[in-house]
């Protein structure tokens, strides 16, 4: 049995997706460690891999096109590759759950938002509630993301964006997981909104004591909601740690501080962003060595050809060579 | 072109934008005042719904003002005919959104960057018309072998730069950016904000810059205007309003927005309660009262006027009086 | 910074085209259809040069022949070669669905486009006239004018476009709709793009693709209704050859002799199941978005 400290453990993971032509290469070895009770953030622009990772750890990625090419997952100690569908469907809700991004397209357009929520209790009633407790759990989780019971019967088309995310929430949190993921909860919602249901999360994760994996490219919401903070850059963690580690000076990853300078801070009366220079790489054809080296204002002829070791410290992992040996760090 | 560099390049009075919808009457600009100067970045923020983008799509005439006046140079833009009010137009133009739906999917690089001086009839000739597209190219950072390329074979980024080599194409003077760089992911985000600063040096232009991001707002803008529910609430010098934040609409954005910095993540954010209200015949008072946590009756009865609280720094609150 | 001339961008806009017909090639079913309507054509073509029309005619064989080297497809009720009268039959059966295919769809694209870009009270207008035509069974619509106009092939082909009209408009309007939303089209305006040069620019080259799957499905069904209509008695008259004439005169023989009804039969079938066949594949490749 493995250590049941951890929630969720993702081991060296692989995806790829694989088209006609060409083969995307997604995720390229990713392991971090989400310990029970604790949130991790992962953070990183379009196409970095962070929503692939998440949807493998649900193991729902798209079918044929989308495999896992190597590494494990386990989720509650538990192989989750051992599984079968069937069991795979049992754990999803119970064990695991997901928030989307988009909670326009997230829920049933036409099927009331009680009977949304219903559905997902109903698939995992193990217990064998009857049709009045159902109701009731109905109400008691709508009551518990803020939204009245009396709106139980409302269409989705009857919410702002804001209360149609936290019927989503609703709906993730009704079988009480474990574990949630929340793939960019907020970016669709305005900002007073989004504080709102930020906080909504945190609340309801500290009175279920689930554990979160949270992702999301905005490091202000990382630093208020999560404990441990992974950036991730063309499928890999190029940095991995506590959200003091990451949010304190020191030693980083060149592009997490390339992150960094790109985020217009507040009253710091600078004139010009330091932006990464250059595009993502393209995931069909990735650079040899460190995938960072053609946009790294550090980069050396090592780094084009050589994949960096991963460093770590107290905990904190770089993946970089400037930090590979003490003080020969090759700036030129 | 001379004009006077202490006028506004761009004034509006009482302006107003409505719409008819099926339950009424949608108030989505209600009475803006504002005066943009030449050379100046002025900041609109605000949520979705506020009527920030109704206001920039005002200004640049794609809706008729329901009611108030748009001054350009002095001149009301509704007393304008002609050939006049063409001139007038064209030194306005616009970057939008989305990099997706606002570049033709069927048209190349180099045609989508010609297309306003092609409808236009400026620069002549195909020759001279793709000389100046490669001179756009080069300013906004386009690499020339794109040129061919189609919309959907480039990233957000570069998708934005057409649209600003777009906007540029007739040498503006006025450039309305409704969110330019809201879809696109941070290391992009700075490229281009950092060019369209660059730019504003170069070339002297004049900006709206809309946007619901206050660190993008307070980054690139010398003025701003907070706005909620189609009416400004708060507006000032960037330093007076992040300083000195009077509205408590404007506080509670303040607090909400998510700063990527240690303290932040001991700081409790101050929630507001509810959420906007519907922008559809709205009551008379003030707008934001429903979810301030001050509200008493008198913010309920009338309009609240933009008041000076301090040399150029208004209010829109009950509070302050 | 060059302080050079700047000289002119050369570039090649082939990518788009090249990317249509790589994608158009790995559609299998529309590298099918494309095939089989090529032979029909070839067929078709060359059938109307070597055989002479007035084959179609000649009463001097034996009637109800099975097939045979001499009469591939064997001889009608009076004698006449059923090959000879199947391929001069294509190009009435061809020019019916292809002509009023083309004529509707150009009138009801313009119409539609007009209508979904502008909005408003003409739109309404023009909409509810609309609505009533196609009110009207098609067929009775069809008859009705035919009946009025007097019978005819090119009575027909006026009275099918008058049928087919509306459908397109309300479809091509539907897709202009959807086009106005975008912003690409409000930029255009706010450098003072004109309207018809929008529609022309921007909205129509937008809605290509579906009113090509559209102009696909339509030139199908019009040779089929062209002999739907030529087999009620409404559009050629005897003894003119045509496909749907043919199946009409042979149905009374259709037991001892039914390569009378076959042949004419899976010519229709066939012209239109390919040509289906190749507008879902266009749809598909047009498509800019719908990459691989």
């Amino acid at each position: 049995m493995a250590d049941k400290k951890f929630a969720l453990e993702i081991e060296d993971l692989y995806v790829e997706y694989v088209s006609d032509e060409t083969v995307v290469r997604a995720v390229n070895g990713v392991s971090f460690k989400l310990e029970k009770g604790k949130t991790v953030g992962l953070v990183g622009e379009t196409g970095a891999g962070k929503t692939t990772t998440a949807l493998a750890a649900m193991r729902l990625l798209p079918d044929r096109v989308g495999k896992m090419a190597g590494g494990s997952i386990r989720l509650m100690g538990d192989d989750i590759l051992a599984l079968s569908e069937k069991q795979m469907n049992m754990v999803r809700g119970e064990l695991i759950s997901m928030i989307f991004q988009d909670p326009m397209t997230a829920l049933n357009p036409i099927m009331t938002v009680g009977k949304q929520i219903e559905e997902s209790l109903k698939l995992h009633n193990s217990a064998g509630r009857s049709h009045e407790e159902l109701k009731k759990r109905v109400d008691e989780v709508l009551e518990l993301v803020g939204i009245p019971a009396s709106r139980r019967d409302e269409y989705p088309m009857q919410f702002s964006g804001g209360m149609k995310q936290r019927v989503v929430i609703a709906i993730a949190l009704a079988c009480s997981p474990d574990i949630l993921i929340a793939d960019e909860p907020t970016t669709a919602l305005d900002v007073t909104i989004q504080a709102q249901v930020l906080e909504l999360i945190k609340q309801m994760q500290q009175d279920m004591g689930m554990s979160m994996l949270m992702i999301t490219h905005d490091l202000g919401i990382v630093v208020r909601n999560c404990d441990e903070v992974g950036i991730m850059y063309a499928g890999q963690l190029v940095e991995y740690g506590t959200v003091e580690q990451i949010f304190s000076p020191g030693a980083h990853h060149p592009y997490t501080e390339g992150l960094f300078g790109s985020i217009p801070k507040l009253r710091s009366g600078q004139k010009r962003l330091v932006p990464i220079e250059g595009l993502m790489p393209d995931p069909t054809d990735l650079p040899q060595g460190c995938k960072f080296s053609p946009r790294c204002p550090h980069c050396s002829e090592r780094c084009r050809q050589q994949e960096p070791p991963e460093i770590e410290r107290d905990g904190h992992r770089l993946k970089c060579f400037l930090f590979s040996e003490e003080g020969t760090a090759s700036d030129q | 072109m001379t004009s006077n560099l202490s006028a506004p390049l761009i004034e509006t009075r009482d302006l107003k934008k409505h719409f008819k919808v099926k339950k009424g009457m949608l108030h989505a600009v209600d009475g803006i005042d504002m005066k943009i100067m030449p050379g100046e970045t002025f900041g609109v923020v605000g949520e979705s719904g506020c009527g920030k983008s109704t206001l920039g799509r005002t200004l640049i005439r794609l809706y008729e003002p329901t009611g108030g006046e748009i001054l350009y140079n002095g001149r009301n833009l509704a007393e304008l005919r002609g050939a006049e009010s063409k001139k007038v137009q064209l030194e306005m133009a616009m970057i939008f959104q989305d990099p997706y739906s606002s570049l033709n999917p069927r048209m190349c690089v180099a045609d989508l960057i010609a297309d306003p001086m092609r409808v236009n009839g400026k620069h002549g000739d195909a020759g001279s018309r793709y000389q100046r597209v490669a001179q756009l190219m080069d300013t906004v950072g386009l690499a020339r072998r794109v040129a061919g390329s189609y919309p959907h074979e480039l990233d957000g980024g570069r998708r934005q730069r057409i649209g600003i080599a777009r906007a540029l194409a007739l040498s503006p003077r006025f450039i309305i950016c409704d969110e330019p760089v809201s879809a696109l992911d941070v290391s992009i985000q700075a490229q281009i904000l950092n060019l369209l600063m660059d730019l504003q040096d170069e070339m002297g232009l004049t900006y709206l810059f809309i946007t619901h991001d206050l660190s993008v707002v307070e980054h690139i803008s010398k003025k701003i205007m907070v706005t909620y529910l189609g009416k400004c609430v708060e507006m000032g010098d960037t330093d007076q309003i992040f300083d000195n934040p009077r509205h408590p609409y404007t506080k509670a954005l303040f607090s909400a927005l998510p700063e990527p910095t240690l303290e932040a993540r001991y700081k409790k954010p101050q929630l507001l309660t509810g959420e906007v209200a519907s922008p559809v015949d709205p009551k008379p008072g003030c707008r934001f009262a429903h979810r301030c946590p001050h509200a008493t009756d008198k913010c309920r009865g009338s309009d609240i006027p933009l008041r000076e609280i301090e040399p150029g720094h208004l209010v829109a609150c009950c509070l302050n009086m | 910074m060059t302080n050079q001339h700047p000289e002119t961008i050369k570039f090649k806009k082939v990518s788009q085209s090249r990317d249509i017909l790589r994608r158009f090639l790995k559609n299998r079913p529309a590298i099918g259809g494309m095939i089989i309507l090529c032979l029909l054509l070839i067929l078709f073509i060359g059938g109307c040069i070597l055989i002479p029309e007035q084959r179609c005619y000649d009463v001097s064989g034996t009637p109800f022949q099975g097939p045979s080297a001499e009469h591939w497809f064997g001889t009608d009720h009076i004698g006449r070669d059923v090959f000879a009268r199947v391929v001069h039959g294509s190009k009435i059966s061809m020019t019916i669905g292809i002509g009023s295919t083309v004529i509707s769809v150009a009138l009801g694209s313009l119409i539609g486009a007009v209508c979904g870009y502008f909005g408003g009270r003409v739109d309404n207008i023009i909409m509810r006239f609309f609505d009533i035509i196609m009110c009207i069974p098609g067929m009775l619509l069809i008859i009705a004018l035919v009946a009025a106009l007097g019978i005819g092939v090119g009575n027909l082909l006026i009275a099918m476009i008058v049928s087919m009209v509306p459908g397109t408009v309300r479809f091509v309007r539907s897709t202009v709709l959807n086009l106005t939303d975008m912003e690409y089209i409000q930029c255009a305006k706010t450098y003072g793009t004109g309207n018809f040069t929008i529609i022309v620019r921007h909205v129509l080259p937008n809605a290509l693709g579906p009113i090509i799957i559209l102009m696909a499905s339509n030139v199908a069904a019009a040779i089929m209704s062209a002999a739907s209509f030529s087999f009620l008695g409404f559009g050629v008259q005897p003894p003119t050859p045509e496909w749907g004439a043919m199946v009409a005169e042979s149905r009374q023989y259709m037991r001892q002799a039914p390569h009378l009804t076959i042949f004419p039969g899976l010519a229709i079938v066939i012209a239109a199941m390919s040509i289906n066949l190749i507008g879902d594949g266009l749809r598909d490749a047009l498509d800019p978005r719908l990459k691989d």
